[in-house]
């Protein structure tokens, strides 16, 4: 099915979800393990640093994040011992999941430009989120994954659409629309392929609605929250980009109680997140 | 916002258990009421406190009661990857149930909600700043100030909420870790140090303090830290000051003290102390100000220097218990409006949900001599009673204290399971007057805990009895 010519997105969707034939990436191996490790009480740099050595590219981009500017370091780090001493156990293991995340959900090379506006949108997000997390007493890394993978659904929906186009591309710019009303059902199942966390999996699959993630209304509004914020800062997936009023009167904001000298504390650690989320790019 | 103010009767700033009930009674008394909440109905103590914690203590009693009942047969692990919240799966419909009560309760009491966070602009006039940064403002008659306290953020502990948390952010640890740092000693360092503890964690508990939870007798605190030590890898390390915490980047949290001891742990619980939420609130628009502590000063009636506006719950100060705070808010209401107000406030217990439990009510044997009362104390060890040995409750003590002169019942201490129920029987002795006899006499049910009440009467009949000979 050419994706120009689709002319019932929502059919389509239908179909690859109900036919088996959305393509849900495997969970690749490293980030399974790095996050049964940040989810265990056995994590330590010995362990996570053989993880990531056990995929080589994996171990170079780690290498390159830990000596991008965001870190600041004064000297660079040669080793990926090195780079855990220097950065610590949960940003080094934060930055092999968001590295795992980019290389198997934002990386299909037909639709390359517009997985990378994506893949900012998620790096943005996920820092924003962690921050939120932090204000609000919440738990930092789920939060970052919450950020992160809020928005997958759209990628792999993406990729599954621009492989069935082939040769003859896809608009993503007339897909936009559609793609915002399916992707959280598609992140859901990719949330259930990969056993990803109760709360992770329900801000993905509510982020834009999160009073209906009950138990786990907290952390799909957090996704929701930094979602807007991400958008705000930088429009890079093509989404409107929202007014600081409206994301100030947004229903996210009342689910989470921020009041708005909080949400002001929020905006002002714009450039932090936009620093941090550069050195995933 | 050129509207006039919204009047009411009665105005209660915060909705935990001392402006809720508070509210309640002013509503029940037939006066107009506006509760103002900041955060969710129910204050921290429903949604980051008290409910949160309990919830957690319950699956740590149980796991720990069942290692000591059959773990020799049917051992039990915690598996390393399994998530904290895991351990606290019913939180979320207790909190849940818990809200829905009080909600229901307020909308029965007629009782106006309003969300968001009060100020005084006149001593009359508070404003209230929603999410949204809408403004209104209330006028009340009188003013409930019931705003809670937050967890203190000491100079130098660089509380991240990741690795270095308070209490507020410690629940939200995604896995139970394998070693923590507990600083300070109280009420609440000690009851996370223990259910953490029960949950196979190696504690350590810093104070400067030669022992923790320093307002109860000497006799309890022993036993407990004996208790507390007993769980494998964890101590109770005193007179001792924090030099500096340190994430050391990689793996640990690293805590210095000045006598030259480090703790290095996965994670620190920084839990020394309090602070009462009164910030933002313009007491100054209210002619009201604050003690050097920061708690807001009140009389027995909890009411203000301010005739019109009381102060109750976590920002007067101690002992900040929700069930005095309940006290507080019921009894200042009272006097707000003339009502009779009782002595219950004498005998309010308080409870410590450690792992093992501790309760109090009245007073111990040297505050009451300090009082020039003369007293025995008579005491029940756990390990003597049928109960205690069948329910591996062998920890526990009851001291009861008897008055010389009237054989009164002065004050109870207990350690032990189910010591915060079982100090209730002590506390209406002392409501009603009830001398050392009621429970010599008293026949409970065999075998039960209550058994203890006995035992350490006869323990103080004997001593009275030899001193009457002496």
């Amino acid at each position: 099915m050419p994706a120009a010519t689709i002319s019932d997105f929502d059919a389509f969707v239908d179909q690859l979800l109900q036919s088996g034939a959305l393509e849900l990436p495997m969970l690749p191996s490293a980030m399974a393990e790095t996050l049964a490790l940040c989810q265990s009480d056995t994590a330590d740099a010995a362990r996570l640093s053989h993880v990531i050595h056990r995929d080589p590219t994996l171990a170079a981009n780690v290498l390159k994040v830990a000596n991008s500017a965001a870190f600041a370091l004064p000297v660079p780090c040669a080793s990926l011992q090195q780079a855990v001493a220097r950065l610590g156990l949960p940003r080094i293991a934060e930055t092999a999941l968001a590295l795992c995340v980019r290389g198997t959900v934002f990386s299909e090379p037909s639709c390359r430009d517009a997985l990378a506006r994506l893949w900012r949108h998620a790096a943005l997000s996920a820092c924003f989120a962690r921050e939120a997390a932090r204000l609000l007493r919440r738990n930092v890394e789920t939060a970052f994954l919450c950020g992160l993978l809020h928005d997958a659904g759209k990628a792999v929906l993406l990729t599954s659409v621009a492989r069935a186009a082939g040769s003859r591309g896809v608009d993503v710019g007339d897909l936009a629309a559609a793609l915002h009303a399916r992707h959280q059902d598609v992140g859901e199942q990719l949330a259930i392929a990969w056993k990803l966390p109760d709360p992770v999996a329900a801000a993905i699959a509510h982020h834009h609605e999160p009073e209906r993630a009950h138990a786990h209304g907290q952390f799909a509004a957090i996704a929701c929250l930094a979602d807007l914020l991400a958008h705000f800062v930088d429009a890079c997936d093509g989404a409107q980009m929202p007014q600081a009023d409206a994301i100030r009167r947004h229903p996210s904001i009342a689910l989470l109680n921020l009041y708005p000298d909080q949400l002001q504390t929020l905006f002002a650690l714009a450039s932090k997140a936009q620093a941090s989320a550069e050195a995933f790019a | 916002m050129s509207q006039a103010p919204e009047p009411f009767d009665i105005v209660v700033l915060g909705s935990g258990p001392a402006g809720q009930k508070a509210a309640v009674q002013a509503a029940k008394a037939g006066r107009s009421v506006c509760l103002v909440e900041r955060d969710a109905v129910g204050g921290a103590c429903v949604h980051h406190g008290t409910i949160p914690s309990k919830t957690l203590r319950e699956t740590a009693v149980h796991l720990a009661g069942f290692r000591v009942r059959a773990g020799r047969h049917v051992p039990i692990e915690i598996p390393p990857d399994l998530q904290l919240q895991s351990l606290m799966e019913r939180k979320d419909a207790v909190v849940e149930a818990h809200v829905a009560f009080l909600q229901k309760q307020m909308e029965r009491n007629g009782i106006v909600q309003r969300h968001g966070r009060a100020r005084f602009v006149t001593p009359h006039v508070v404003e209230v700043e929603s999410v949204y940064g809408d403004r209104s403002l209330l006028r009340g008659s009188v003013i409930v100030i019931a705003t809670g306290s937050r967890p203190r953020a000491p100079e130098g502990i660089p509380i991240d909420h990741e690795r270095v948390l308070d209490s507020d952010s410690i629940l939200t640890l995604s896995h139970v870790p394998r070693s923590m740092t507990v600083l300070g000693s109280g009420v609440i360092a000690c009851e996370y140090a223990t259910i953490f503890a029960a949950l196979g964690v190696r504690v350590t508990i810093v104070d400067k303090g030669k022992r923790p939870l320093n307002f109860l007798p000497a006799s309890i605190v022993d036993r407990f830290v004996a208790a507390f030590e007993r769980n494998e890898g964890c101590v109770f390390v005193g007179n001792a000051t924090v030099r500096s915490v340190q994430w050391n980047g990689v793996d640990s949290v690293v805590t210095q003290l000045d006598n030259g001891w480090e703790s290095k742990s996965d994670v620190l619980l920084c839990a020394l102390g309090r602070v009462a939420n009164v910030e933002g609130l313009g007491l100054e628009h209210a002619g009201l100000s604050t003690n050097a502590r920061g708690h807001i000063p009140v009389d027995a009636d909890c009411r203000t220097s301010v005739p019109h506006v009381f102060a109750v719950g976590d920002v007067i100060g101690p002992p900040s218990l929700a069930s005095a705070s309940m006290e507080q808010g019921r009894r200042a209401m009272r006097a707000a409006l003339s009502l009779p107000r009782g002595n219950a406030i004498d005998t309010i217990p308080a409870g410590i949900y450690t792992i093992p439990e501790i309760a109090t009510v009245g007073v111990d044997a040297d505050t009451a001599r300090a009082q020039g009362i003369e007293c025995v104390v008579g005491t029940a060890r756990f390990d003597e009673l049928a109960r205690g040995q069948i329910a591996a409750c062998t920890d526990g003590v009851l001291h009861l204290v008897v008055d010389c002169a009237t054989r009164r019942i002065r004050g109870c201490q207990v350690l032990g399971e189910g010591a915060t129920e079982l100090v209730h029987l002590a506390q209406m002795a002392m409501a009603t007057g009830a001398t050392v006899e009621t429970f010599v006499d008293g026949i409970f049910n065999f075998p039960t805990m209550a058994e203890a009440y006995r035992v350490a009467a006869l323990d103080a009949d004997a001593q009275l009895l030899r001193m009457a000979q002496r």
